[in-house]
């Protein structure tokens, strides 16, 4: 079987050969090992899709993620007109100047065409369709996004955001549902060029920012729109939301999304109970107390408490707690991989 | 006129119920009646504060939740900080405070800030993505004892060590925390910080345990001018 093969079986609840391993984005780290910047890689095709390619093969991840670290592209294609810009750093992923959405007639200011004409955002989906020809029957390729909630957020700013929640909570439902409609518009056109996942981070919707029911009102019904259209087309959601949400764990079968990939502080024992043969989940390896503090044994033993107490049955994945640091050394990545790589069913 | 013990209820009330308006009129009424701008901080807000921070621990208040109830403790602060006799606490306390260059993330750093400022620090926020020397230079142009660096991503941290050193190159006796969710004790204690909280709450927690503290001491020092 392929690492796409193996990763797709997951998905679907099975259980594969061995136990399908990716990181979630990964792009900083790759863009270091690879001695690239977010603003070469945004300006240079070519050499975004051949970083993927190299660092694919280096890291050997079932999933390729494409645009990781691009996200905020996404907003600025919507709000440079009325002069949002990007800036691009030493540390950190290129991000907004600005915040410009402040109430429903600025919703309506914003035009959803204008995703598919900023040429950042196009760079990154020409990568994704190139690296999926390249690679795309090996690994399983697709190209990442914020949540619909998160990248509300980041339209509004993020503490205005959390206070709309009280204040304005008509606003906030329809700029997510529009956010939802974004991303729709933006995998539209990869989805009909056979990219099979959508990749979702929502860290705004994270277990320690905000309360559960906050979650189902105002970022699940988002996320089941987009599952619902995804599924509509044959394809997968993947979906990672940072933070502690042990106590809400139920809520990811009402996204409907095709995998979660848990935040380290989620209890994976309790994940399986509340999810084992409903729906595909990953976990949890710390980033920064595991992968990149502690010996490569160390790491080893780590991935291995995570599979034996949640994935021996199929439909787990093994993962980080989130987004990995830049600095983790590649014998604790390579270490990360060869547990999963090496663990037979 | 309301009574004193009223006021103070009301201001208690008006953070924890995050009601701007209830905490104005609390404010207003502490200055009519004559209260001492201080008392009616510490005894009234900072009290709210308190229990705000056991309603997140307990799960029952989340980060929106929080940031409502600041806006609430702000607008009290803001009409009764004028009114405050200078407090003798033993602590001259001047803080240099922002989020570390790549991260955008300030809410945490945001609530440890008003806790300074409910404190009577003078506060030096510099904001969020900070370009690292910028704190460096901050704190040599301020020469403020405590230095606060926040950073909520993976990907973000690691520009934190660099500060640290920097810092603590010119001026070993300068003290530093950590905050953020990917920091830890381990990684405070790696890096040469002098402090760390994980996240939002923890911070929260940790800042109202300082003005806790320094609530304590003014409440032994008026009972010392009593007695």
């Amino acid at each position: 079987m392929t690492p796409r093969e193996i990763i797709i079986k997951a998905f679907e609840l099975g259980k594969p050969e061995r136990v399908p391993v990716t990181l979630f984005g990964g792009g900083m780290w790759s863009i270091k090992d690879y001695g690239t910047t977010f603003e070469e890689l945004a300006k240079n095709v070519d050499k975004n899709v051949d970083m993927c390619v190299t660092e694919a093969e280096k890291i050997r991840s079932d999933v390729v993620y494409v645009g990781s670290g691009f996200n905020n592209f996404h907003a600025y294609a919507l709000t440079k007109k009325y002069g949002v810009n990007m800036k691009y750093r030493e540390i950190g992923a290129p991000d907004l100047t600005d915040h410009v959405v402040h109430t429903e007639e600025d919703i309506a200011k914003l035009d959803i065409n204008d995703i598919l004409k900023e040429p950042v955002v196009q760079g990154i989906m020409d990568a994704t369709r190139r690296v999926k020809e390249k690679i795309g029957n090996k690994y399983l390729v697709t190209m990442t996004c914020w949540g619909p909630y998160t990248l509300a957020a980041r339209f509004v700013g993020e503490e205005p955001f959390m206070k709309q929640n009280f204040k304005k909570p008509a606003f906030v439902e329809k700029m997510v549902d529009f956010c939802a409609d974004l991303l729709i518009k933006l995998y539209e056109p990869l989805v009909n060029d056979g990219i099979e996942a959508l990749s979702i981070a929502d860290p705004t919707a994270s277990g320690d920012l905000i309360n559960p029911k906050q979650m189902e009102r105002f970022a699940v019904p988002a996320l089941k729109k987009m599952s619902d259209w995804a599924k509509s087309k044959g394809v997968y959601t993947i979906l990672h939301i940072c933070g502690d949400t042990s106590d809400r764990l139920d809520m990811f079968l009402k996204t409907g999304c095709t995998v979660i990939f848990f935040d380290q502080k989620v209890n994976i024992a309790k994940a399986k109970e509340v999810l084992g043969g409903k729906m595909c989940f990953g976990g949890n390896v710390a980033p920064v107390h595991v992968l990149l503090n502690k010996s490569a044994a160390e790491v080893e033993q780590a991935c291995k408490e995570v599979i034996e107490i949640a994935g021996k049955d199929g439909g787990f994945v093994l993962v980080p707690g989130c987004d990995i640091p830049p600095t983790i050394s590649y014998e604790n990545l390579k270490t990360f991989h060869d547990v999963a790589l090496n663990w037979r069913y | 006129m309301p009574t004193k013990e009223e006021v103070l209820e009301k201001l208690k009330n008006g953070v924890i119920q995050y009601d701007e308006d209830a905490c104005k009129e609390g404010a207003n009424e502490a200055i009519a009646i004559g209260m001492d701008g201080n008392e009616a901080i510490f005894e009234g807000l900072v009290a709210g504060m308190e229990e705000v921070g056991r309603l997140f621990e307990a799960q029952e208040y989340f980060v929106p939740e929080i940031l409502m109830c600041a806006d609430a403790l702000y607008a009290g602060l803001d009409i009764l900080k004028p009114h405050c006799k200078q407090m003798d606490l033993g602590v001259k306390g001047a803080v240099v405070i922002g989020t570390v260059e790549g991260d955008v993330h300030d809410i945490g750093k945001n609530l440890v800030k008003m806790m300074f400022d409910v404190a009577g620090f003078t506060v030096y926020d510099l904001g969020r993505d900070v370009p690292l020397d910028q704190f460096v230079e901050e704190q040599l142009r301020t020469d403020s004892e405590l230095v606060c660096l926040s950073a909520m991503m993976t990907t973000s941290m690691i520009g934190m060590p660099k500060v640290i050193e920097k810092i603590k190159a010119r001026n070993p006796n300068v003290m530093i925390m950590i905050g953020g969710a990917p920091t830890s004790k381990e990684l405070a204690d790696k890096w040469g910080a002098d402090g760390y909280a994980e996240d939002a709450s923890n911070a929260l927690k940790e800042a109202i345990k300082m003005v806790s503290f320094l609530k304590n001491l003014r409440a032994e020092k008026e009972a010392e001018k009593k007695g």
